[in-house]
């Protein structure tokens, strides 16, 4: 077998082996770098074998500044792409994190200012006992509070009817003694700050947000 | 004959001609890692769809990425020496069949340059910049309207705690700190019914109007 047969199987097995293990374990960038590199360290032992077949010194340098600018092309094709390669990723993840945190403020944030303005205005003597009154069917079993896409959806409201889910889930806890609500939001989707932050509902790294009502006002805090 | 290929060959690539299916055509692809962008993109949409993100895996678009390498820039050159060679062995120096396809593909992996060219061309047009530039605008609209909606909150909460507003409420009466644009109360047109609105100096073409209604369902909406 000739020595160009030789490299050329030899190359291709490589680049197969570190374009696909990489691959296997969803490291596709490597494997493409890799692939890339084997690629060039042949397409320079090709060269090295060819000069000896060229006649003129002219046409041998020629042949390598193609050589070169081809691989300097893919390099550049490479770096550029890397380099944008989580961008998509983190502009529609950071546009989710701000819907499901407007969401979030107008469903969750305004019902409990209207609550504290209820609570206010007709001198009522409980905030829980006025949150009560005037939204029981946000209180769902099991401290689930129920927001108004989960009311719609199980209402049956037909502009829902192709949205399974908002991956926006919803919790409260009342402390009567305090007269004070809380209610605590997690997202499946956006991602917090910390992405060790153990959830409220066992998840991890998610953005997670708690609305406070008492007679004092409305509050909340970012919590991740 | 190189220039007038490489530029049909061009036109070929840039205007998406279908003479072949999707599933060869990923074979003769040019400029692989646009490839691996457009898999990245689609995982993008569905993590942000709330779907699970697929990542990469072995499947036969990946795996065409490495076929693109071994074709392109591997196959190509080996069938050219190798039919180089053999010309030169010949009497009459007669090409063998292999020299044409691995002259061919040769010519196919110049195509780089112009692709690539035209890639970063687009990328640092001033159609691509004056599209960030929409986006960086719409962005900052968005952050504009979160704020007003954060001070919006305040005031109705303001409104409710200290029983409706005089004529001389201003937004430093509710004491919000590191707001980032101008807000300022343009009427007050009852102690149920508070007009405000944002702006930014540096941007003096953004701007948003909010309606507070502090003891109706529907605290906030925006008038533009």
């Amino acid at each position: 077998m000739e020595r160009e047969t030789k490299l050329f199987f030899g190359g291709m097995i490589l680049a197969a082996l570190g374009f696909f293990i990489p691959l296997y374990f969803g490291k596709i960038w490597l494997g493409l770098f890799l692939a890339i590199l084997i690629a060039v360290i042949f397409l320079g032992r090709l060269l090295s074998l060819s000069e000896k077949e060229f006649e003129s010194k002219v046409a041998y340098r020629i042949v390598y500044g193609l050589v070169v600018l081809v691989v300097l092309f893919h390099a550049i094709a490479f770096a550029h792409d890397y380099g944008r390669k989580d961008y998509q990723k983190d502009l529609l993840l950071e546009i989710r994190k701000t819907i499901d945190s407007g969401i979030t403020q107008a469903d969750v944030r305004e019902k409990l200012i209207y609550v504290l303005g209820q609570y206010h205005q007709n001198d009522r003597e409980s905030i829980v006992a006025t949150f009560r009154d005037q939204m029981p069917e946000h209180l769902g079993d099991d401290g689930v509070y129920l927001s108004d896409f989960d009311l719609r959806k199980a209402g049956g409201d037909s502009s829902m009817a192709n949205i399974d889910d908002d991956h926006i889930n919803h919790f409260y806890e009342i402390d009567a003694e305090a007269d004070e609500i809380k209610v605590i939001v997690v997202t499946d989707i956006s991602l917090g700050s910390d992405p060790e932050f153990e959830n409220y509902d066992g998840q991890k790294g998610r953005f997670e947000m708690v609305f406070t009502l008492n007679e004092e006002g409305v509050s909340y805090e970012v919590l991740n | 004959m190189i220039v007038v290929l490489v530029t049909v060959g061009f036109s070929f690539i840039q205007d998406d001609w279908k003479l072949i299916p999707n599933e060869i055509n990923y074979l003769f692809n040019i400029h692989p890692s646009t490839l691996i962008i457009s898999l990245a993109t689609i995982d993008a949409i569905d993590v942000f769809s709330g779907e699970r993100a697929k990542g990469f895996s072995i499947t036969w678009r990946a795996a065409s990425i490495y076929f693109n390498v071994l074709i392109y820039l591997m196959l190509g050159p080996y069938l050219f020496f190798k039919g180089f060679k053999k010309a030169k062995s010949n009497q009459d120096n007669a090409k063998p069949w292999y020299w044409y396809i691995g002259g061919a593909i040769c010519i196919g992996s110049f195509m780089i340059i112009p692709v690539e060219i035209r890639h970063l061309h687009s990328y640092y047009s001033e159609v691509y910049n004056s599209n960030m530039e929409n986006v960086d605008k719409s962005r900052e609209s968005d952050l504009m309207r979160t704020e007003l909606a954060e001070v919006g909150f305040a005031a109705a909460q303001h409104e409710i705690l200290e029983d409706g507003v005089n004529e001389s409420f201003e937004i430093e009466d509710l004491n919000l700190h590191d707001l980032k644009y101008d807000h300022s109360v343009v009427s007050i047109e009852s102690d149920t019914l508070l007009v405000i609105s944002v702006s930014n100096p540096e941007q003096p073409d953004l701007g948003h109007v909010m309606e507070v209604r502090p003891y109706s369902e529907s605290v906030l909406r925006i008038r533009n």
